[in-house]
């Protein structure tokens, strides 16, 4: 390629990628601003915008409702869909293949716009309006599809031979399960428990729609409330937020990157 | 020796098609047993119902004098490589190897003690604190048969366990493997699609042919009384002579005759004049002479140098075949040549494929 043509493209891409990076920029700006807008300004950094939202007693809170939640829902979908999907993998029954097809209709139905009327009115016969299980329900019903789909998956390319290995060696059921299947599964599990992290966590409108109570808002909710008496946004307090909002994810990111580096591995040689 | 692996009846069905229509095997305590056949002919399947990883549909098998038919893999006591391994790949080369006493609730000081044992004899003592993906495709296969060795089983089962091998390690690997085994005194059943593999390792070989038994025996039968054309043709280094024609009488005499191309056949031989035959002679049996007057005659069409010997062929009376030379003749192609066929070396076989002489 002529040196011209790569400047150019080079030029070009630099744009688009500036429009991408703005955005970044200013929540990591932001939040430490005096003067907070909407613009990206450079200001001597100060921690005004954080120390005001420390005082801010719901603000707080919801984060604590916002790791119950996603926790909760994380760890339910990651104990039935690991089992789940073992099973799916490894035997063959009737039907397997329409419930399969099944699940994969399903995988968007529970959490979208849809569904909520119905899904208030059940949490509403079962007395589940305005409380963390009700929402930990829906959520873990709502990702449970995708999570077994991705995981059948990913066992599918597990070769049987190890459990078959540790059945000769003398392991069997929740020995087997626990000692060789949940570890060999271990990236898929990762990415699955990720992947319903986060979008759990960013997730407004269940818990907006099932919650009741100020006490019990996750942060998703919670960020809407950082507007003065006359309904203008508190830019200081929501990029502070919105940082603090963003961290659990960027770290669970990393930590998992590093740790499987996001691969599906599990082949063996041969 | 006692029969210690028996199968009476065995039939394995996959979907509606017998996999195995009727097996009957005796595996004696100690020997070092192989089945050897194409792929497809159940050999894999038969190493895995002795391992209870494929339940029986009829008959019955049992080791070491108990009836296992029913009994998960578990409960068999036995000790299987695999043919990829399975080296379980979240632990390390120690907890690999000790998996199978810790999983026994064998006591701690006890499993130390055997797998330091085990290591040091199969060379990986310097490799337990390793990770499985961090050592060497023959190192893997150490550890892999050190896991088996440990147990102190009723019988170690090999799944074509040196394929993955490259063939100067595999050359090594037979060896040592033999070693192990005859120095453990376990009985061993072994699966492979090589030939030379069973020939060189075992006491005795079965040649499996769709789900059946082709042929039982001693390596050296195997080689030299092969019972069915189908053993004839896969075990031998080069490929197998065949030439197909019939039996006639001569003189109070029978020979096999296809085309211009004539033999006599030796006494005892289960014929009638008449009667379709398949002749078979290996290629290392066939004596070349410079005298053309020996034996048949024949015209030398093409001579493959390997160093060491010389693959032949020749042509006699419109018949290819080749011939196996160690010793330097001096001959070139078209030369005309003496071939001499050893009657005792020959084998019949009748229309049906079965060992007629």
């Amino acid at each position: 390629m002529p040196k011209l043509q790569r400047a150019v493209l080079a030029g070009f891409l630099a744009l688009v990628s500036i429009w991408f990076v703005l955005p970044l920029l200013w929540l990591f700006v932001t939040p430490f601003s005096g003067e907070p807008s909407l613009g990206l300004k450079f200001t001597a950094p100060t921690l005004r915008n954080f120390s005001e939202l420390m005082a801010a007693k719901t603000a707080l809170a919801a984060f604590k409702n916002s790791l119950i939640i996603s926790l909760g829902s994380v760890a339910v979908v990651v104990v039935f869909a690991s089992l789940a999907s073992y099973a799916l993998s490894r035997s063959s029954f009737y039907g397997k293949q329409g419930l399969l097809t099944l699940l994969l209709i399903f995988s968007s139905v529970v959490t979208g716009v849809a569904a909520m009327v119905p899904i208030y009115a059940l949490c509403q016969k079962l007395k589940l309006i305005d409380s963390f299980l009700g929402v930990i329900l829906v959520f873990s019903a709502g990702f449970l599809p995708t999570a077994i789909f991705i995981l059948k998956d990913f066992i599918d390319r597990v070769p049987a031979a190890y459990e078959e290995a540790a059945l000769v060696d003398g392991s069997a059921g929740l020995d087997l399960y626990f000692r060789i299947v949940l570890p060999l599964m271990g990236p898929g599990l990762a990415v699955v428990a990720v992947l319903c992290f986060v979008n759990i966590w960013s997730n407004f409108l269940v818990p907006f729609v099932l919650i009741r109570s100020n006490a019990k808002i996750p942060i998703s909710v919670a960020i809407y409330q950082f507007f003065n008496e006359v309904g203008l946004p508190r830019i200081g307090l929501i990029s502070a937020y919105s940082l603090l909002y963003a961290l659990p994810v960027l770290v669970i990111y990393l930590w998992v990157s590093k740790k499987f580096g996001f691969g599906f591995f599990g082949g063996l040689k041969g | 020796m006692m029969d210690w692996i028996v199968f009476e009846k065995v039939g394995k069905k996959f979907g509606t098609s017998w996999a195995i229509p009727e097996l009957d095997l005796a595996i004696k305590k100690g020997e070092f047993f192989t089945l050897l056949g194409p792929s497809g002919c159940g050999k894999t399947t038969t190493l895995r119902l002795i391992a209870g990883l494929e339940i029986a549909d009829a008959g019955k098998i049992s080791i070491a004098g108990k009836d296992v038919t029913r009994l998960p893999p578990p409960a068999r006591r036995i000790a299987m490589v695999f043919q990829n391994y399975a080296l379980y790949p979240h632990m390390t080369v120690f907890e690999n190897i000790s998996y199978p006493l810790r999983i026994r609730r064998v006591a701690k000081t006890e499993v130390l003690k055997r797998v330091k044992e085990s290591a040091a004899r199969l060379r990986i003592g310097h490799l337990l604190e390793r990770m499985p993906s961090r050592i060497s495709g023959g190192e893997q296969q150490r550890v892999a048969v050190c896991r088996a060795m440990v147990q102190e089983p009723n019988a170690f089962l090999f799944d074509e366990p040196l394929s993955n091998l490259d063939a100067r390690l595999r050359l090594e690997a037979r060896r040592f493997l033999r070693k192990i085994q005859k120095e453990l005194g376990v009985t061993a059943v072994y699966v492979t699609h090589d030939q030379a593999e069973a020939m060189a390792m075992s006491d005795r070989v079965a040649v499996m042919q769709e789900g059946k038994l082709a042929q039982v025996g001693s390596p050296e039968e195997i080689y030299h009384r092969p019972s069915e054309l189908f053993v004839a043709g896969f075990v031998g280094n080069f490929p197998m002579n065949f030439v197909e024609g019939e039996a006639q009488a001569q003189d109070s005499k029978l020979f096999f005759r296809a085309g211009d191309f004539e033999l006599e056949i030796p006494a005892g031989a289960n014929l009638k004049p008449g009667e379709k035959l398949t002749l078979s002679i290996r290629p290392e049996h066939i004596e070349l002479s410079q005298d053309p007057g020996q034996g048949l005659t024949g015209v030398i069409e093409d001579i493959e140098e390997l160093g060491s010997e010389q693959i032949i062929t020749v042509s006699v009376s419109g018949k290819t075949l080749l011939a196996r030379q160690t010793r330097k003749l001096g001959l070139k192609p078209r030369d005309k040549v003496g071939v001499q066929i050893p009657g005792a070396m020959l084998h019949l076989f009748g229309r049906d494929g079965k060992r007629v002489n």
